[in-house]
C-alpha cells in the first residue's frame, strides 16, 4: 500500500514537473506569436456560434429539468393524493357511503328534538327512551336495520358495552352510539343538522360531521 | 467581444474572455502543427475553448503554467482527433510532432536535469496516454471529468490511465 502510494506521489510530482516546465515553454511560445500574422479570421465567428450553440443547449437542459421536477412533483402530489383518498375511502364503513348524503338530508323529516320527546323521522323508529338522571336517551331504529342512540342533556357513557362519542356541532351537543348499525341519521333541530353515523373512530365521525356541515 | 450572454458571471465571462484572447494564437499554432488545415485548426480551437467554458471553475490562475499546459493538452488531443477522423488510414506521429516542436526545450532546460528527464519520460508516451496522465495528475480532474474534457468514457480514463502508469514505472526503472 505505502509502495503504491510512493508510485502515485513520483508519478504526481513527475506530471507537476512535467507540466511547469512546457507551462514555461508555452508561454515563451506564445509571446514569440503574438507579433506573428495569424489567419485566424474566422476563430471569432466559430467561437461565437459554438457558444451560442452551447448556451442553447444549457438553456434547453435548464428547461427540461424545470418540466420534469414540476411533472415529478405533479405526479407525487397525485399519487399521494390519491394514496390518502384510497385509504380514508377503506376506513369508512361501505353502509355510510349509502345512501347520498344530500338525498337523505332531502328525504330525511325534520326531527323534532325538544330534548324533553322525541319524533322519529321517516324510516325511524323510536324503540324505547332511557331518563338516567338529567340525561334521556333515544333509541331509534333506521329502516336500514340498524339502532342509533341519541342523547340529550350530560356526557353519554357506556350502555350496551359500545363506544359513545360526544359531538359539538355548533354548539348544541348531541350523542351518538356506535352499535353495530350500519345507517345514518340525518335530522335537524332548530336550523341546525345533525348528522348520526356509525363511525368506526373518532376521525371518521369528526370527517362526516365535517363534511355534511 | 464574445458573447455575454453565455455567461450568467461577470468574472465567469472575463477570465473566458482573457483566456480566449491570451492563448488563441498559441492554441491554434498549436493545432494547426498537427492538422496542417487553417479552418481545421480555428474548429479545433473552437471546440477547445467549448471544454474550457464547460469547466472554467477548473482554471483558478489564468496566467499560470499549468493553465497553459491545460490548454494546449486540451486542443492537442482535439486536434489529434480531428486529424484521425480526416486521415482515417493515416494515423499521427504524435510523438514525432512532439519532437519535432519548433521550440528548442534543450536550450531551455539545459541547466534544468531533473525536469528535462521528466519531460523526456511523458513525452514518450502517446497522446492519448499523455493527456489522461496530466490531466490527472497535473491538473487533478476526476475520471468523470477528464472522460468530458477528452469525450471518452470513463472506462477509457481508467485503461489508458493504467498504461500511462505502467509505461512510465517502466522506463523510470530503465532511467
Amino acid at each position: 500500500m505505502k509502495h503504491m502510494q510512493n508510485d502515485e506521489n513520483l508519478l504526481k510530482s513527475l506530471a507537476l514537473q512535467y507540466v511547469n516546465e512546457t507551462g514555461a515553454r508555452y508561454h515563451c511560445e506564445r509571446i514569440a506569436l503574438e507579433q506573428e500574422e495569424l489567419p485566424l479570421d474566422r476563430l471569432d465567428e466559430k467561437i461565437y456560434a459554438a457558444l451560442s450553440h452551447e448556451r442553447a443547449i444549457v438553456k434547453r437542459r435548464k428547461r427540461l429539468m424545470v418540466w420534469m421536477t414540476t411533472a415529478a412533483s405533479l405526479l407525487i402530489i397525485i399519487f399521494t393524493a390519491s394514496y390518502l383518498f384510497n385509504n380514508v375511502s377503506n376506513e369508512i364503513p361501505e353502509a355510510t357511503q349509502i345512501p347520498s348524503p344530500p338525498m337523505m338530508a332531502a328525504e330525511q323529516s325534520p326531527l323534532e328534538i325538544d330534548f324533553v320527546s322525541l319524533s322519529a323521522p321517516e324510516g325511524w323508529q323510536i324503540i324505547y327512551t332511557d331518563h338516567d338522571g338529567d340525561v334521556t336517551i333515544f333509541h331509534l331504529e333506521s329502516r336500514f336495520g340498524g339502532t342509533v342512540v341519541v342523547s340529550a342533556g350530560l356526557p353519554i357513557y357506556d350502555l350496551t358495552g359500545s363506544a359513545f362519542w360526544p359531538v359539538f356541532i355548533q354548539d348544541v351537543p348531541a350523542y351518538l352510539l356506535v352499535e353495530s348499525t350500519h345507517s345514518i341519521l340525518i335530522y335537524e333541530q332548530d336550523g341546525f343538522q345533525f348528522v348520526l353515523t356509525t363511525p368506526y373512530d373518532y376521525r371518521d365521525l369528526i370527517m362526516l360531521a365535517g363534511y355534511w356541515l | 467581444m464574445l458573447i455575454i450572454l453565455a455567461f450568467d458571471l461577470e468574472a465567469d465571462k472575463n477570465t473566458f474572455e482573457y483566456l480566449y484572447e491570451k492563448y488563441k494564437r498559441l492554441l491554434w499554432s498549436k493545432a494547426f502543427d498537427i492538422l496542417k488545415d487553417h479552418a481545421l485548426a480555428e474548429d479545433a480551437v473552437s471546440e477547445a475553448f467549448i471544454r474550457v467554458y464547460r469547466h472554467l471553475h477548473k482554471i483558478k490562475d489564468p496566467d499560470s503554467n499549468q493553465t497553459i499546459a491545460f490548454l494546449v493538452t486540451i486542443v492537442k488531443n482535439i486536434a489529434i482527433n480531428l486529424y484521425h477522423r480526416k486521415n482515417k488510414s493515416l494515423p499521427v506521429d504524435i510523438n514525432e510532432h512532439d519532437q519535432v516542436d519548433s521550440f528548442n526545450l534543450e536550450e531551455f532546460i539545459a541547466s534544468k536535469e531533473e525536469a528535462s528527464q521528466a519531460i523526456s519520460l511523458i513525452d514518450k508516451l502517446n497522446e492519448d496516454l499523455k493527456s489522461v496522465f496530466l490531466l490527472k495528475y497535473a491538473h487533478d480532474l476526476s475520471h468523470k471529468e477528464i472522460g468530458k474534457i477528452l469525450n471518452i468514457s470513463e472506462n477509457n480514463v481508467t485503461v489508458r490511465l493504467h498504461r500511462a502508469r505502467k509505461k512510465l514505472m517502466q522506463l523510470m526503472k530503465e532511467v
